[in-house]
């Protein structure tokens, strides 16, 4: 049963590490490409676009769901970068949740997560090209409205002016 | 006086243009597949290009970015298709690498690789020629149609390292029988921190 799996590259000069469970795998393991595979294969589950500056994934909907997370620890590698991890955390009920799990699993392999990092709202922020289209149909549409009330106003108005002449033309005194 | 409707063809032929600019720029765009060991330089090189401000940072499983245009020198403007910043550990060269370059769009794949941990560092030297190996057997055929860059990063930390590099690239042809993709690659040796080589390898490229 996989509760979690966790990956971080801790340092440019050895390899990466993956974690099963808590328990390290090591990469002549058969088992570690698979594992590792399961932490990519994210291009069909559903992305989390709430302003956090970690990548989240969730698979599941409803109850108990799935999460692949992706970001940078506040730890530094030997390059003074910062050490990217990819994390998988089965079985959580909420971000909330997840978040919690996987600051408990990092921490006890001495990483730590910047808590700004991972916002826990799941609901979505619309992309600049949906926020974009969105803008030129609602334009579109309130220029439409306004449009027909100018117009119709003022064919009402011309109506009016044209009965207010014709009523001058036939009554004016200058006729007769 | 305006014909009724007006609005609606005005968002009519607003559509159609973002439409057609979307497609226009979708159908010259290039693909642009920058990969290599850890810390090599990669993401560096993609930030420059994107004109975006480099993070010091390491790079999980791969990065998207957006569709990007650079301008050389000479005037040419280059259209980049959305990718993938790879990271660069191994494991990526099952998962990534041949879906990466075995694709039917014209593009460049670009290899980048320490000269410094290259003649330091034994593993690493048998890393960088594995990955090369594994590319030339995906890209051998692609070869005469789009254009491989090997580009050798961190000349600064290398004394002599225009002989150095030289001698690299022969091993790698005459003992590693990598001939076929070293005969037709564009070599650069570069230092990845500075901008005018950086510079320099953009007007260099080709795709």
């Amino acid at each position: 049963m996989i509760n979690n799996i966790l990956w971080v590259q801790d340092s440019i000069n050895a390899d990466t590490k993956l974690f099963l469970n808590g328990t390290l795998i090591s990469h002549s393991d058969e088992r570690f490409q698979r594992l590792y595979s399961v932490l990519c294969a994210t291009d069909s589950d559903r992305k989390i676009q709430n302003g956090s500056k970690c990548e989240i994934f969730i698979q599941g909907k409803g109850g108990q769901k799935s999460y692949i997370i992706k970001g940078r620890y506040s730890n530094l590698d030997e390059n003074g970068r910062r050490i990217p991890f990819m994390a998988y955390i089965n079985n959580m009920m909420s971000l909330q949740q997840a978040k919690d799990e996987l600051m408990s699993i990092s921490s006890k392999h001495n990483f730590e997560i910047v808590s700004d990092d991972i916002s826990v709202s799941e609901k979505k922020k619309m992309n600049l090209l949906i926020t974009l289209l969105m803008t030129i149909i609602i334009g579109g549409a309130i220029g439409y409205l306004v449009y027909t009330c100018v117009a119709s106003a003022t064919n009402k108005t011309r109506e009016a002016t044209i009965e207010t002449i014709d009523s001058i033309s036939f009554d004016s005194p200058n006729t007769k | 006086m305006l014909p009724f409707g007006y609005p609606i063809y005005l968002l009519f032929a607003v559509l159609v243009t973002i439409i057609g600019a979307w497609h226009k720029l979708s159908k010259d765009a290039k693909e642009l597949i920058v990969l290599g060991p850890l810390a090599s330089g990669k993401t560096l090189w993609l930030c420059f290009l994107r004109n975006v401000e480099y993070k010091n940072a390491g790079t999980f499983d791969r990065e998207s970015f957006p569709p990007f245009t650079f301008k050389k020198k000479n005037g040419d403007s280059i259209k980049i298709k959305s990718g993938y910043d790879y990271g660069g550990q191994e494991e990526n060269i099952k998962l990534y690498y041949e879906q990466a370059i075995c694709t039917s769009t014209p593009k460049a794949v670009m290899f980048f690789f320490s000269i410094y941990d290259y003649l330091n560092n034994d593993s690493y030297k048998r890393d960088v020629i594995a990955r090369l190996g594994f590319i030339e057997n995906k890209f051998r055929s692609q070869l005469d149609n789009d254009n491989f860059y090997l580009v050798i990063s961190y000349a600064d930390k290398v004394s002599d390292y225009k002989n150095k590099a030289k001698e690299i690239t022969n091993e790698l042809k005459q003992t590693h029988k990598l001939t076929d993709l070293l005969s037709k690659a564009n070599i650069m040796v570069i230092n990845a921190t500075n901008k005018s080589d950086l510079e320099n390898l953009k007007n260099k490229m080709n795709i």
